[in-house]
């Protein structure tokens, strides 16, 4: 587990030439600390920082900046080639950013200037989108400690926005301040990722909260939707367009007008509805089918791909005019979860927390917490084996060869695969928790010990699809040719797991979705899949 | 309008824009009268301040008027509305606080306005 640094009161240093925000922290925040160095309020210029900070880093838990420095020429740091003196005092705050990124990357920033201000320097939204870096808009007391607090908790926990845990990774890292800049305007972007790392709800929580579009947020998912019925569902229809439409519908383009609107597995969409695709992604007008007039619509587009949308065209499955037209530049892959093992530890740490805050298990929890003498409420932190003890609150001590096994299980669900399996693990240690308090066992300790094999009980659903466990007494046997490519080798083994799994649940697509995606609402997008892959539903029913 | 100029906007938007509003904008919501009271003399007396040095937004308005001269009758109204609280601090009646905002605050917004005719003029 990654060590996690947090004072008791998160320690602010203010980078300022002025004493106003200083004395704000010090005189109205008695929530965090007000660092000052060499018994100074506030360092006063870029130069100042940059060398306390080297010698005392690790002192500091936020750094609160401001834009305007009045200090002498030979004080400044510089901005850009051929700045005036004047410009580099106005937007000094960014070059004093600029190199606190550069060395202390992980030091959260604060920056106080109205964003309209920054990007007058920061054009392609380079310093805004940085990890760790804040602007604040429009100066306020509250919007201050709201924003210091945030940063603060971020340092501690690791990078987390809005519900969504970007972690440390620098893969993920570049691709959230890549995000920051496509989020502007309305461009389309393009996000590519296995099942479950995160599209839809990056789309939702980042880029379209971070597009100052005021619109609707709207979802449409290609696999869940007949292809007939794609044309109606995207573009709207009118009465009698088709049979059972028996009154105007608006489409999904209508609906996201002057919003976002998602579009899942666009790769599925159906080669006549593509073209129409591309004329509404021209004209910005959509006719509704059976309709005579087209409807103007401002909306930007997110397409989400669980392949990468360049191959299908390459195979000819999707217009390569379309694919120009969703613009490739704006194309943003969100790693697997194997591929950032650094991130395993901070994601299970916030799974393991949330999943006791839910309703189901919050109960559970109080319960646990009441007999351990805790108060309800009390938060459920993730333990490894002797791990470091939290400072608070229960814990939930897993084996270090149970933490080993998650750190080397492949993840074929990723995020989404992590957080339910540990939903469960909560459920289940919660529940054999209760039962003993309820068959009078006293607790003595607020630790609460993962039983050992209920890790690979609960991976075994997901190992199969390429776990450690496929080699093991349940393996499945794959055939495949050493002629074929990386992307058939991978074809064929999905295709072979997925005739195992129909024939082992018998047909039933709801528990195949729950075994492969941790949703059994999914069945439609196993059963495109099957289609996909060439697999004939009726061949494979016993006859 | 030229490059100087804008300068000695922008500078201006930063010195009163931002600094006659901030130290009642970071004070509490519940803040006592006598707080109130030494905020807005902060804002008007102390207006750019730093470790070294001290200068009152009236000194600030002077010399950008000396180096611009008087051209937007719109600021000159709002800076002097917002000067105009100096009398308040002078006298013995609480402070209205909301429209000491109000009227600081205005400042920053008719700047603000000058700053957006200025890029339409690029």
């Amino acid at each position: 587990m990654t060590t996690e640094r947090r004072a008791a009161r998160p320690r602010v240093v203010v980078i300022d030439d002025g004493l106003a925000y200083a004395e704000a922290v010090a005189k109205h925040m008695p929530e965090v600390e007000l660092v000052r160095p060499d018994g100074q309020p506030c360092l006063g210029d870029g130069p100042a920082a940059l060398d306390w900070l080297a010698r005392n880093a690790d002192h500091a838990d936020v750094v609160l900046l401001d834009m305007q420095f009045d200090v002498p020429d030979d004080r400044l740091l510089p901005l850009a080639d051929g700045a005036s003196p004047r410009r580099t005092r106005r937007f000094q705050g960014a070059a004093i950013l600029r190199e606190v990124r550069r060395r202390f990357p992980e030091l959260p920033v604060v920056l106080l200037t109205a964003v309209e201000d920054l990007s007058l320097v920061d054009e392609s939204g380079e310093l805004a989108g940085q990890s760790m870096t804040y602007v604040l808009d429009g100066e306020d007391l509250d919007a201050l400690r709201i924003r210091l607090h945030g940063a603060a908790r971020d340092a501690a926990m690791g990078l987390e926005e809005a519900g969504l845990l970007w972690g440390r990774d620098p893969q993920m890292l570049a691709l959230r301040r890549r995000l920051a800049v496509l989020a502007r305007g309305s461009m389309p972007v393009i996000l590519e990722g296995e099942t479950g790392t995160g599209k839809s709800y990056i789309a939702e929580r980042f880029v379209h909260a971070n597009s100052t579009r005021r619109g609707p947020f709207v979802t449409v998912d290609l696999a869940t939707i007949p292809s007939d019925l794609v044309p109606a569902h995207l573009f709207g229809a009118t009465r009698g367009a088709y049979t059972g439409a028996i009154a105007d519908r608006k489409g999904m383009f209508e609906l996201a007008d002057g919003g976002t609107l998602f579009i899942d597995e666009i790769q599925n969409v159906p080669a006549e509805v593509q073209k129409q695709l591309l004329l509404v992604l021209q004209d910005r007008r959509v006719r509704p089918l059976g309709g005579s007039r087209e409807v103007p619509v401002d909306v930007k587009i997110v397409a989400a791909s669980n392949t990468p949308l360049a191959e299908a065209v390459a195979k000819g499955r999707f217009r390569p005019d379309l694919y120009m037209r969703l613009s490739p530049a704006t194309r943003v892959v969100i790693p697997p979860l194997r591929e950032r093992p650094g991130d395993l530890a901070f994601l299970a740490r916030r799974f393991v927390a949330r999943a006791a805050d839910e309703p189901d298990t919050a109960e559970l929890r109080d319960q646990v917490a009441l007999a351990a003498g805790l108060n309800p409420g009390a938060p459920l932190n993730l333990v490894v084996g002797r791990g470091k003890r939290s400072d608070g609150g229960l814990e939930l001590i897993l084996p270090q060869p149970a933490w080993t096994r998650l750190a080397r299980h492949p993840w074929p669900g990723n995020v989404r695969e992590l957080a339910m399996l540990l939903h469960n693990l909560v459920t289940f240690t919660l529940v054999a928790a209760v039962d003993a308090i309820r068959a009078g066992v006293a607790l003595s300790s607020p630790r609460l010990q993962v039983d050992p094999g209920l890790v690979g009980e609960l991976l075994a659903g997901s190992a199969p699809l390429g776990g450690d466990v496929l080699a093991s007494d349940g393996s499945i046997p794959v055939r495949v040719s050493p002629a074929e490519t990386l992307n058939q080798v991978a074809n064929e083994v999905e295709k072979q797991y997925l005739v195992h799994l129909f024939r082992e649940t018998e047909g039933d697509f709801g528990t195949m979705a729950d075994r492969l995606l941790g949703d059994a609402a999914r069945a439609r997008a196993v059963r495109l899949r099957f289609n996909q892959l060439g697999l004939k539903v009726r061949e494979l029913r016993p006859r | 309008m030229d490059a100087a100029l804008r300068e000695a906007l922008s500078d201006l938007q930063h010195d009163l824009g931002k600094h006659l509003r901030l130290p009642l904008a970071l004070l509490p919501r519940d803040a006592p009268d006598a707080e109130v009271r030494e905020a807005l003399a902060t804002a008007l007396r102390r207006t750019k301040r730093s470790a070294r040095e001290s200068k009152p937004a009236r000194a600030i308005w002077a010399a950008f008027v000396a180096e611009t001269g008087d051209r937007w009758p719109a600021l000159r109204a709002a800076v002097e509305r917002a000067l105009s609280w100096e009398a308040a601090l002078d006298g013995a009646d609480p402070i209205d606080r909301a429209a000491a905002e109000r009227d600081l605050g205005a400042v920053g917004e008719v700047l603000r306005g000058l700053e957006r005719e200025r890029d339409g003029d690029d």
